[in-house]
This record gives C-alpha cells, sequence and structure tokens, in this order.
C-alpha cells in the first residue's frame, strides 16, 4: 500500500486554519458550560428543592444520549421555529444569517455542562464538613460560603476534570459538521475527497488534535503545579 | 515436588499436541483450499461495499446486504463462473483503504472517478448510475443552469463529495460568487434548510434531488446539468486486467439486456442508467 507522506503535510498545512475555530467552540462551550454544570452542581449539593430534582432529571437525560442526537434536535428545533421566533421578535434575521458555530456551542455547552456538574458535584463533596461548620460560626451567608469556602478548596480538585472536559470538547467538535461547521475534522476528509487519500488525511486531523491536546496538557500541568503551591501555603 | 514436576512435563505435552493437530489442520485445510481452487478454476474476489449507504448498499432489517450496488454486484457474480465474489462491507474511507491495501480487489459503491483517483485506482468501463451534477433550487428562486447563474446566492455542498470539490474549483476562480454552508446534513437536514432559508441551491445530482421531492415534498427544480458524471466500479492497481474486463463485458450485457435499468427501477425508483 502506497503511502503519500507528502499529502498528510499538504492536509496539516491545509487544516491549521480550522484550529482558531475548534479552539473557539471548545472554549466557549467550557466557559459557558462550566458556569451551567456550578449552577446545577449547587442545585444539586443545597439540594434546593424542586430545583434540585429538576436538575437531576435533565442531567440524566442529557447524559443518556450521545452528542450527534443532541446536535441533530439542535439543528431541527432550530430550523424548524427560527424564522417564526425572529419574525414573532420584530427581527428581521433568517436561519441562514446565523453563525452555525453557535447550534454547535449550544451542544457541546450541554456536553460540558453535564460533565462538569458531575465533577464539581465530586469536588464539592471532598470539602470538609468542618469548613461549613466554621463559614457557619463566622456568621458567612450561603452565599459568602459558596464564594469564599466551597469554591476555592474544590477548584483545584475539579481543574484536572475540567481540562479534561476541554480536552473532550475539542474532539467533540469533529462532528459540528453535522450543523455545518467546518472545522479540523470535516476540512481534513474534504482535502482526501477527490483523491480518496483519507488514511492520510485522518493521520494529519489526528497530528492536530495531538499537538492541540498536548499543548493543553502541558499548560494544565503547570497551572496544577501553581495551584498546589497556593493550597499549601494556605494549609501551612 | 516430583509429581508437580511430571504434571508440567504431561502439560507441556498435551500443548505440543495441540499445537501439532492445529497446524496440520490448517496446512490441510489450506492445501485443500488450494486444490479446489486449481481443480475448478474458480478465483474468489474480494468485493468492497457499504454497510449503511441505503439504497445503494446497506444491511437490511435482517442484517442482510442489499441495495442497488449489491445487487449489481451478485448480478455480475453470476455471469462469471470463473469468479467468486467475496463481499466485504463498511463505511466509504474503510472501503477505499482496502481496496488501496489489496484487502478487496473491487469496489462499488456509487465511485465517480476523476484524474486523481486514476492515479492510485482503475476503474471499469461502463458507468451504471448517471452522477451529472444539476442545481436544485425552489420555484422561487428559479432555475439555474450553471454556477454563473447562482451568483449571490447562498450554495449548500455536502462534505467529502464531488460536488464540494466542484464547488470549490468554482469558486476559486470566482471567489465572491456565492456563499456556502458546508456540512454533512441528513436528506431531512436538507429539506429543513431550504424551509427555513438557511441556503438555497443545492448541487445534486438528478437521484438525490427526486428523492427529496418524493420523501419530504420540497419541489425542487432543476436546469441543465453543471458536469457529465457516473458510477463506476473500482479496482485495485494491481487487479488482474482479465478481472477487469470480464466485468466490463458482464456490465455491458446487464446494460444491454435491461437488467440493469430494472436494478435501477426497483433499488433507485427510476432510470439512472446512463445512456454511454
Amino acid at each position: 500500500m502506497t503511502f503519500d507522506f507528502g499529502f498528510i503535510l499538504q492536509v496539516v498545512l491545509k487544516i491549521i486554519p480550522y484550529v482558531p475555530v475548534t479552539l473557539y467552540m471548545a472554549v466557549v462551550s467550557l466557559i459557558i458550560g462550566g458556569a451551567l454544570g456550578l449552577l446545577v452542581a449547587l442545585a444539586r449539593f443545597y439540594q434546593v428543592p424542586g430545583l434540585s430534582q429538576v436538575m437531576t432529571v435533565m442531567i440524566t437525560v442529557l447524559k443518556g444520549v450521545p452528542l450527534v442526537l443532541v446536535f441533530l434536535v439542535i439543528f431541527l428545533i432550530t430550523s424548524q421555529n427560527f424564522n417564526n421566533v425572529a419574525k414573532m421578535l420584530g427581527l428581521h434575521l433568517q436561519y441562514g444569517d446565523l453563525p452555525m458555530s453557535l447550534l454547535a456551542i449550544i451542544g457541546l455547552s450541554l456536553m460540558a455542562m453535564v460533565g462538569l456538574s458531575e465533577a464539581f458535584r465530586g469536588a464539592f463533596e471532598s470539602v470538609k464538613l468542618v469548613q461549613f461548620d466554621a463559614a457557619r460560626s463566622l456568621g458567612m451567608t450561603t452565599g459568602q460560603t459558596i464564594r469564599r469556602v466551597l469554591v476555592p478548596q474544590a477548584f483545584p480538585v475539579a481543574f484536572p476534570m475540567i481540562v479534561n472536559m476541554l480536552i473532550n470538547l475539542i474532539k467533540g467538535t469533529a462532528i459540528a459538521s453535522l450543523v455545518s461547521v467546518v472545522e479540523i475534522f470535516s476540512a481534513a476528509t474534504q482535502a482526501a475527497s477527490s483523491n480518496y487519500k483519507y488514511f492520510e488525511a485522518y493521520i494529519a486531523a489526528a497530528i492536530i488534535y495531538w499537538a492541540m491536546t498536548i499543548l493543553i496538557e502541558r499548560g494544565a500541568h503547570w497551572v496544577e503545579l501553581q495551584l498546589a503551591k497556593k493550597m499549601e501555603r494556605a494549609i501551612s | 515436588m516430583m509429581q508437580e514436576k511430571s504434571g508440567s512435563k504431561k502439560g507441556l505435552f498435551i500443548g505440543l499436541g495441540v499445537v501439532v493437530v492445529a497446524a496440520a489442520a490448517v496446512m490441510l485445510l489450506h492445501g485443500n483450499g488450494k486444490s479446489a481452487q486449481s481443480d475448478s478454476k474458480v478465483q474468489t474476489i474480494n468485493v468492497g461495499s457499504g454497510n449503511d449507504g441505503q439504497p445503494f448498499a446497506y444491511l437490511d432489517k435482517n442484517g442482510k446486504p442489499a441495495g442497488m450496488d449489491i445487487a449489481l454486484i451478485q448480478a455480475i457474480d453470476k455471469k462469471l463462473p470463473q469468479y467468486q465474489f467475496k463481499l466485504t462491507l463498511s463505511d466509504f474511507p474503510t472501503l477505499i483503504t482496502n481496496l488501496k491495501s489489496g484487502k478487496t480487489t473491487m469496489a462499488m459503491y456509487q465511485i465517480e472517478q476523476n484524474a486523481e483517483r486514476k492515479q492510485d485506482f482503475k476503474f471499469g468501463s461502463v458507468g451504471y448510475t448517471v452522477w451529472d451534477t444539476l442545481l436544485a433550487t425552489q420555484t422561487a428562486t428559479g432555475k439555474l443552469d450553471s454556477f454563473a447563474d447562482a451568483k449571490g446566492k447562498k450554495v449548500y455542498v455536502t462534505n467529502a463529495t464531488n460536488q464540494a470539490t466542484l464547488t470549490d474549483a468554482y469558486l476559486k476562480d470566482h471567489p465572491d460568487a456565492f456563499s456556502v454552508v458546508r456540512g454533512t446534513y441528513t436528506t431531512e437536514q436538507i429539506a429543513q434548510g431550504f424551509k427555513s432559508g438557511q441556503f438555497n441551491v443545492y448541487p445534486a445530482p438528478k437521484y438525490s434531488i427526486d428523492l427529496l421531492n418524493r420523501q419530504f415534498g420540497t419541489q425542487l427544480i432543476a436546469g441543465k446539468s453543471i458536469n457529465h458524471s457516473n458510477a463506476y466500479p473500482m479496482f485495485n492497481k494491481d487487479a488482474d486486467p482479465k478481472l477487469i474486463a470480464a466485468v466490463n463485458k458482464a456490465m455491458g450485457e446487464l446494460k444491454a439486456d435491461g437488467t440493469l435499468k430494472k436494478l435501477s427501477e426497483e433499488w433507485l425508483k427510476g432510470d439512472y442508467v446512463p445512456e454511454n
């Protein structure tokens, strides 16, 4: 079987311009999903009546479906209703005017929310009960306890899982072509479509994904060291 | 201790025995296969096709291969007593990789030919499905006969298709001719995209346009074809020219006697057999 190294390089160069859109979708989804996940985790941790149960059901439902399905459902719902809703709101917008990366971000944010809410919940559980008693004895409100006691101590515990989620999101963007976003993976398959050198194109895509993942892991390792230093200082 | 040692020796002998018997069986079977081949001169050819491309090649509800390409492969096989076709079904990129590596010798999955592909593969000479590209639009947009007519419009192309390559080639010379939505939409998503105004032009073969109209009532229209292309059987570069000649002959006969047309009507719900 012949193997075209030159073509791998060609494809790598062709897909590098799609790195920003991939990172943009992953990072924005991580931020939105992280914020939502934090809210969900807090609601469940403090067992807010009603809300906690609703969140539990929602997380269970979302956890049980593959991302592909989430993407398709989002596409069908938005494409069928957007024009009518826009008209009702008096907006002069058509479905086609929407940047499609927005749909991918909605889907990926949901995925991040599910994953991170569980990560946060686990991290919250790791904070010792004594800490809450101490906070209460100082007269802190629940809000203050969350901001000054719970989150600062839970964050370093959740951090590796947050980084892991970012990497998963980057890989998750590979199916964004389902909602017509051109990213690294679809650019690579497109490059191979006329000469059928799929194998080479896939390797090129893998090289880019590897490079991104390695850089993120290195960066995360550095941040983790800093966090550990800070924690040490807090304890001693 | 002695007991244990003899026990392990016994185990070793049993192990060796199993290996010898297995080796003998493999050699015997291998020899058998060879002698059967040389006796009747039937050569087994591994043929690749798809497993989820309804109605071309897919697994039906009983898990059996079905579809236009599968039926055609079987019809060709029937005409060639000197060969026995063995199906290997997979997704498209795997199909290509298998063919390239020699795991399969021939592939049929509505494959179109172009100069680049001809560098790595051989092709049969009898086309079996028309894949001329037309520009599908809604009546409100009007009939388009060329990419030039699509100026200022929004075009949807499916990634990694011939239509995407054609569109890219046109945009290279006319960068601002029209905007493009690129994706891997399902038929339903394409119908929905038209309805929602996400795009208003869809370069596609007649078969796909008919399918959209039939399944989703999109009432799309199309002008003249903007390129000419057919589906052909594709072969590994080292495939025996005798095999290719035999397949060409068989397909020529199937086309002449109307079998091809019948298969097209049965599976594709219309006559999409190329005239030449």
